[in-house]
C-alpha cells in the first residue's frame, strides 16, 4: 500500500502488471507529458551526480585537512614522547618522572591551538595533564578510552575535541601508558564551514547551468522526437477513419516499414470484413 | 525491437545519451577542479605549520644545549637527527644550521650545497630575527627558525619544505578529484540508461512490438499504457483499432451463424462465409494458449538494481580486514594473520556454497522471491554488522552476506544470460559484468571516503539501506520468472549435475578458460600486482588506481567487444585470443620490470579480460544444445560453473604463494603469464578437435 502510494506521487496512476508472492504489484503510468518527466529525470539524475561529486570532494577535503593537522600535531606530540620515553628508558617509572607535568604545561603554552595534553598509566589512570589542577580524568572520556586500542597510535573524536592517542613505552617496548594530545574541533570547523559554502557555491551555479542547458538542448532534441511521435498519431487517426496512408509517409515514421504494413493489414482486414458483411446483408434482403 | 527502420529511436537514445553524459562529465570535471583552489589553499599552509612546529622542535634542542652550556659547534650526531626528522617527515627537503657569521655548522648528509645555496644561508644567517621567516626564493623554499636564548642570536636553521612532495600531495588530490568524477559518472551512466530504457526505449519496443504482431494478423494484441503522455495516445489508437476488428469480426462471424441457421443454402451465404474463412486464416482474435507477455528492456531493468546491490556489498568491501583486525583476539591459538583473513575468505566460501543451492531451489520459488531472499540476507546481515564487536559473530555475519550475494549474484546472471538468444549471450553477459565492476568501482570507491567520515559502523549502515533500496528497483522493475518448461523437482538437480560434469565441451571451458581466468585475477591481479607495486615503492593509493584500471575496462570496453566483434569473431576466437592477450600481458610485467610495465600489463589485461569473460560465460551455456539447456536448466550449469571459478578464485593467491616460495616475482610473472596463454591455446585445440568430430558425427 505505502510502496503504491509512493509510487503515485512519483509516477502517477496505477496498472497491474505481474504478481510478488501472491500478491499484485503495480506499476504507475500517468499520462502526463513525457518530456517533462524526461527532462525532471535527466536534471534529477544531474543534480544527484553532482551532489555525489560535491560531497565526496568535501569528504576528501576533510580527510586530508585531518591528516594533515593531526601530522603537525604529531610532530609536537613525537618530541614530548622522546622527552618522557628518555626518562623510561634510564628505568625510572612513568610516575617519578616528575618534569612531565612541566613539559606538558609549557607545550600547551607554546601552542595556542592545543587544547590540552594529559599522560595517563596503563591502568588509564591520570597521571600528569597540562593543567597542573585536573587530577581526574573527564567520566565520559575515560568511558570511551576503554574501548579504544591503546598499544598502537589512535585517535578518538569526544565531546568536540579530537585526541590524538600515543603509547608510551620503556625500554622493553611494554606499554606503560599513554599520551593524550587533544584539540579543539573549533580548530577545522571554520575552515570545513567555509569550505562547505564554497562547494554548495559551486555545486548550485554547476547545477543552474547544466539544467538549464538540459532544458534547452534536450527540450529541442525531445521536441523533434515528439514530432515523429505526432506524425504517428495523425497517421493512425487517418487510419482509423478508413483512409490507407501512402507507404512513403508510413515508412518515414519512427516504425518504419512495420506501420504500412500494419495499415495495409488492417485495411485488406476492413475490406474482407465490409465483403462478408455486403454479402450477408444482401441475404438479408433478399430473404 | 523488430522495425527495420530504427534510426530516429537510435538516433533520440543516442542525443539523449551523448548530451546528459558530456553534461555530467564536463560539470563533474569543472566543478571538482573548481574545487582544486580550496584544496590548495589549506594544503599549502598547513604544510608550512607543520614545518613551523618541526623548526619549534629542533630550535628547543639547540636552546637547550645553549641551557647547559654545550658550544653549539660541539654537538653530537646532529646530521643523524636531521636525517631521522627527514624521514619521518617526508614534506621537507633539507634541514641545515648556520651560525651568525654564515658558516653551515649541521646539514643533513642529503642536502646539495652549491654556491648560490651558500651565499644564501651565508646572507640570511646573519640577519637576526625574533621570530621565523617564510622565505621563497629560487635556491630555498621554506623556513627560516632563529635560535635565541635570552635575547642572544646564536644561529639558523633553516627547513627547507619539499616542493615536489607538494606537487605530489596536490596530484594525490588531483587524482582523488578525478576518482570522485569517475564515480560519479559511472552512477549517472547506470541511472541515465534505466531512465532511457523506461522513458523511452521501452514503450518504443512495445508499440513496435505490437505494429509487428498486428501485420502479423495478431488483433487479440493490446497495449497496456506503455510510457508517458505522447505515447498513451498511440497506444489507445492502436488498441481502439484492434476493438474496433475484434468486435466486428465477431459481429460477423454472429451474424453469419445466425444467417446459416436461418437460411441455410440461401444465394450469397458462400461469399460471406469464403470471407470469414479468408479472415480466420489470415487473422487472430484470440490469444493463443501458450501466449507470453512481451517484456522488453529486461537486462537494463535488471541491470539498475543489480549494480546497486553490488555497490551495497562494495561498500564495506576495503575495510573489512581493518575491522576483522580490531576484532582480533585469540582463538585457538590460530594466528592473527590467519584470523584476520578469515572474514574475507568466509564470505568467498559462503559465497560459492549459495551458488549450487541457489540452482537447486531457484526454479521451485522463482527468481523474484530468490532475489528479494537474497536482499533481504544481505541487507540484515550488513544491518547487524554495524553493531557487532565480536569476532565470531562478525564471521558469521560476512558468511550470511556471502550468501545473500550468492543468491542474487546467480539470479541475476541466470536472468542476464538465459533470456537472450545464444547469439546475444556475450552482449548480455558483458553487461552483466559491466554492471558487476560498475558496482565494485563505486562502492569501494565511495566506502572508502565515506568510512573516515560516518565510520565503520556507519558504512554498514548506508550499505544495508543500499541492499533494501536495490530489493525496492528489483521489485517494481524484476518481473516473475519462474522458468517455464524447467523441470522443478530436487532429483533432477542430481541428474543435471552429472550431466553437466560429463559435457567435454563444459569441462574444458571450466578448465581451460574459466579457472585460469579466475587465478589470473585473484593471483597476479590481486596479489601479485600490489605486491610488485609495493615492492617498486608505489603508495597504496597509486595501488588502488592500478587495480581500477582493469575493473573500468570490463565496464566500458567489454560491452563494446561483445557488441561488435562478436559479429566477426567466433567466441571460441574470442576467448582464445582473450587468454592469449591475457598471458602475454602478464609477460610484460615480466619483461618491463617497472611499474610502468606493470600498469601496461593491467591495463592490457583488461582489455584481454573484458574480450573473452562475457564470452567465456555464453561458451559455458553453449556446450550444452538448446533442449539440453532447457531441460537441465541454466541455473543448474550456471551454479556449477560459479563454484568452479570461485575454486579458481582460491586456487590464485595458493599458486602464487607456491611459485613465490621458490621463485622471485619475476619468475612467477612469467609462469603465470605461459599457463594462462598455453591454457587458451589448449582449449583452442580441443574446440577444434570437438568441431571436427562433431562435423564427421
Amino acid at each position: 500500500m505505502i510502496s503504491q502510494c509512493l509510487l503515485y506521487v512519483i509516477w502517477g496512476r496505477v496498472d497491474n502488471v505481474s504478481s510478488f508472492w501472491g500478491r499484485q504489484v503495480t506499476v504507475m503510468r500517468r499520462p502526463g507529458s513525457g518530456k517533462i518527466y524526461l527532462l525532471l529525470v535527466v536534471i534529477a539524475i544531474l543534480g544527484c551526480t553532482l551532489f555525489l561529486n560535491a560531497s565526496l570532494n568535501y569528504l576528501n577535503y576533510a580527510r586530508n585537512l585531518k591528516v594533515l593537522t593531526n601530522s603537525r600535531f604529531s610532530v609536537i606530540a613525537q618530541d614530548l614522547i622522546n622527552s618522557v620515553e628518555y626518562g623510561l628508558n634510564l628505568g625510572l617509572d612513568l610516575r617519578e618522572i616528575s618534569t612531565i607535568q612541566n613539559l606538558l604545561a609549557e607545550t600547551r603554552q607554546q601552542h595556542n591551538d592545543i587544547s590540552e595534553l594529559f599522560v595517563i598509566d596503563e591502568k588509564d589512570g591520570l597521571l600528569f595533564h597540562s593543567r597542573a589542577d585536573v587530577k581526574l580524568m573527564d567520566a565520559g572520556l575515560a568511558a570511551i578510552i576503554k574501548e579504544v586500542d591503546m598499544n598502537k597510535r589512535n585517535t578518538l573524536v569526544f565531546s568536540n575535541m579530537h585526541y590524538l592517542i600515543y603509547p608510551l613505552t620503556n625500554q622493553f617496548n611494554v606499554r606503560v601508558g599513554s599520551l593524550f594530545l587533544g584539540y579543539s574541533s573549533s580548530l577545522t570547523e571554520g575552515m570545513l564551514a567555509q569550505a562547505v559554502e564554497w562547494f554548495a557555491l559551486y555545486f548550485i551555479v554547476a547545477f543552474a547551468v547544466c539544467s538549464l542547458v538540459i532544458i534547452l538542448v534536450l527540450g529541442s532534441i525531445y521536441s523533434g522526437f515528439l514530432g515523429s511521435l505526432k506524425k504517428v498519431r495523425e497517421l493512425l487517426d487517418m487510419h482509423a477513419r478508413g483512409a490507407m496512408p501512402m507507404d512513403e509517409a508510413g515508412a518515414q515514421t519512427i516504425f518504419g516499414a512495420d506501420f504500412s504494413e500494419f495499415c495495409s493489414g488492417s485495411l485488406r482486414l476492413a475490406a474482407l470484413l465490409e465483403e462478408a458483411e455486403r454479402s450477408m446483408e444482401k441475404i438479408e434482403n433478399e430473404n | 525491437m523488430k522495425t527495420d527502420n530504427k534510426t530516429p529511436v537510435v538516433s533520440l537514445t543516442f542525443k539523449i545519451n551523448l548530451l546528459t553524459i558530456a553534461l555530467i562529465g564536463l560539470s563533474g570535471l569543472l566543478l571538482s577542479l573548481s574545487y582544486l583552489p580550496i584544496f590548495d589553499e589549506t594544503t599549502k599552509p598547513l604544510i608550512d605549520k607543520k614545518a613551523y612546529a618541526i623548526a619549534e622542535s629542533l630550535g628547543l634542542s639547540f636552546r637547550k644545549a645553549i641551557e647547559n652550556e654545550i658550544p653549539l659547534d660541539r654537538l653530537q650526531n646532529t646530521a643523524l637527527v636531521f636525517d631521522q626528522v627527514l624521514k619521518e617527515n617526508k614534506e621537507l627537503k633539507s634541514i641545515m644550521f648556520a651560525n651568525p657569521e654564515g658558516s653551515l655548522l649541521y646539514r643533513d648528509s642529503g642536502v646539495n650545497i652549491d654556491k648560490g645555496l651558500t651565499g644564501f644561508i651565508k646572507e640570511k644567517a646573519g640577519q637576526s630575527s625574533r621570530t621565523y621567516v617564510l622565505t621563497s626564493a629560487d635556491v630555498f623554499h621554506g623556513l627560516e627558525m632563529p635560535v635565541n636564548y635570552h635575547g642572544i642570536y646564536y644561529g639558523k636553521l633553516f627547513i627547507e619544505t619539499d616542493r615536489e612532495y607538494y606537487r605530489q600531495v596536490f596530484q594525490d588530490i588531483l587524482f582523488d578529484i578525478l576518482t570522485v568524477i569517475l564515480i560519479s559518472f559511472i552512477v549517472a551512466l547506470e541511472m541515465l540508461k534505466l531512465t532511457i530504457n523506461l522513458l523511452v526505449t521501452r514503450p518504443i519496443e512495445l508499440v513496435a512490438h505490437a505494429l509487428d504482431e498486428m501485420k502479423k494478423g495478431h488483433y487479440w494484441q493490446r497495449l497496456k499504457s506503455s510510457g508517458l503522455g505522447e505515447f498513451v495516445s498511440i497506444d489507445r489508437q492502436l488498441n481502439a483499432i484492434a476493438d474496433s476488428m475484434t468486435s466486428r469480426y465477431r459481429a460477423a462471424a454472429a451474424r453469419y451463424e445466425n444467417l446459416s441457421t436461418r437460411f441455410a443454402g440461401a444465394r450469397g451465404l458462400g461469399d460471406a462465409a469464403r470471407s470469414l474463412r479468408a479472415i480466420e486464416a489470415e487473422y487472430l482474435f484470440e490469444p493463443p494458449a501458450d501466449v507470453r507477455q512481451y517484456r522488453p528492456g529486461r537486462i537494463p531493468n535488471y541491470r539498475a538494481p543489480f549494480f546497486i546491490f553490488m555497490f551495497s556489498h562494495m561498500l564495506c568491501l576495503s575495510f573489512v580486514p581493518i575491522m576483522s583486525e580490531k576484532m582480533y583476539r585469540p582463538i585457538m591459538g590460530l594466528s592473527k594473520s590467519f584470523l584476520n583473513g578469515v572474514p574475507i575468505s568466509a564470505f568467498m566460501l559462503f559465497w560459492a556454497l549459495a551458488m549450487p543451492l541457489t540452482g537447486i531451489w531457484l526454479r521451485r520459488l522463482g527468481r523474484r522471491k530468490f532475489i528479494f531472499l537474497g536482499c533481504l540476507i544481505s541487507a540484515l546481515s550488513l544491518l547487524l554488522t554495524a553493531f557487532v564487536s565480536r569476532y565470531e559473530y562478525f564471521v558469521v555475519l560476512r558468511s550470511l552476506s556471502g550468501v545473500g550475494f550468492g543468491m542474487v549474484f546467480l539470479c541475476v546472471q541466470d536472468i542476464f544470460l538465459r533470456g537472450s538468444q545464444q547469439e546475444e549471450r556475450s552482449i548480455a553477459s558483458s553487461y552483466f559484468w559491466a554492471a558487476f565492476f560498475s558496482g565494485t568501482v563505486c562502492g569501494t570507491g565511495i566506502g572508502g571516503i565515506l568510512a573516515d567520515r560516518a565510520g565503520f559502523s556507519g558504512v554498514f549502515i548506508a550499505s544495508a539501506l543500499a541492499a533494501c533500496f536495490s530489493w525496492v528497483l528489483f521489485l517494481f522493475l524484476a518481473e516473475e520468472d519462474k522458468g517455464s518448461g524447467e523441470p522443478k523437482d530436487m532429483k533432477h538437480y542430481d541428474s543435471a549435475l552429472g550431466t553437466i560434469i560429463k559435457n567435454i565441451r563444459f569441462s574444458s571451458v571450466v578448465l581451460f578458460l574459466s579457472i585460469p581466468g579466475k587465478i589470473v585475477l585473484t593471483g597476479f591481479l590481486y596479489y601479485l600486482v600490489p605486491l610488485t607495486l609495493h615492492g617498486f615503492g608505489a603508495s597504496q593509493s597509486f595501488i588502488g588506481r592500478v587495480l581500477m584500471i582493469f575493473s573500468l575496462a570490463i565496464i566500458f570496453i567489454g560491452p563494446f567487444f561483445a557488441r561488435h566483434f562478436s559479429k566477426y569473431f567466433s567466441r571460441a576466437f574470442l576467448s582464445v585470443s582473450g587468454s592469449v592477450l591475457a598471458g602475454s600481458s602478464i609477460i610484460i610485467g615480466f619483461l618491463v620490470h617497472t611499474v610502468y610495465g606493470v600498469v601496461i600489463g593491467v591495463t592490457l589485461l583488461g582489455i584481454a579480460r573484458s574480450m573473452y569473460l562475457p564470452v567465456v560465460d555464453a561458451l559455458a551455456l553453449e556446450a550444452f544444445r538448446d533442449e539440453e539447456l532447457k531441460k537441465i536448466g541454466t541455473a543448474s550449469v550456471l551454479s556449477i560453473y560459479g563454484l568452479f571459478e570461485k575454486a579458481g578464485n582460491v586456487l590464485g593467491p595458493v599458486i602464487v604463494g607456491l611459485l613465490l616460495s621458490f621463485a622471485d616475482t619475476r619468475s612467477a610473472l612469467l609462469l603465470i603469464g605461459t599457463g594462462t596463454a598455453a591454457c587458451g591455446l589448449l582449449y583452442g585445440v580441443l574446440h577444434l578437435i570437438e568441431g571436427k568430430k562433431a562435423a564427421v558425427s
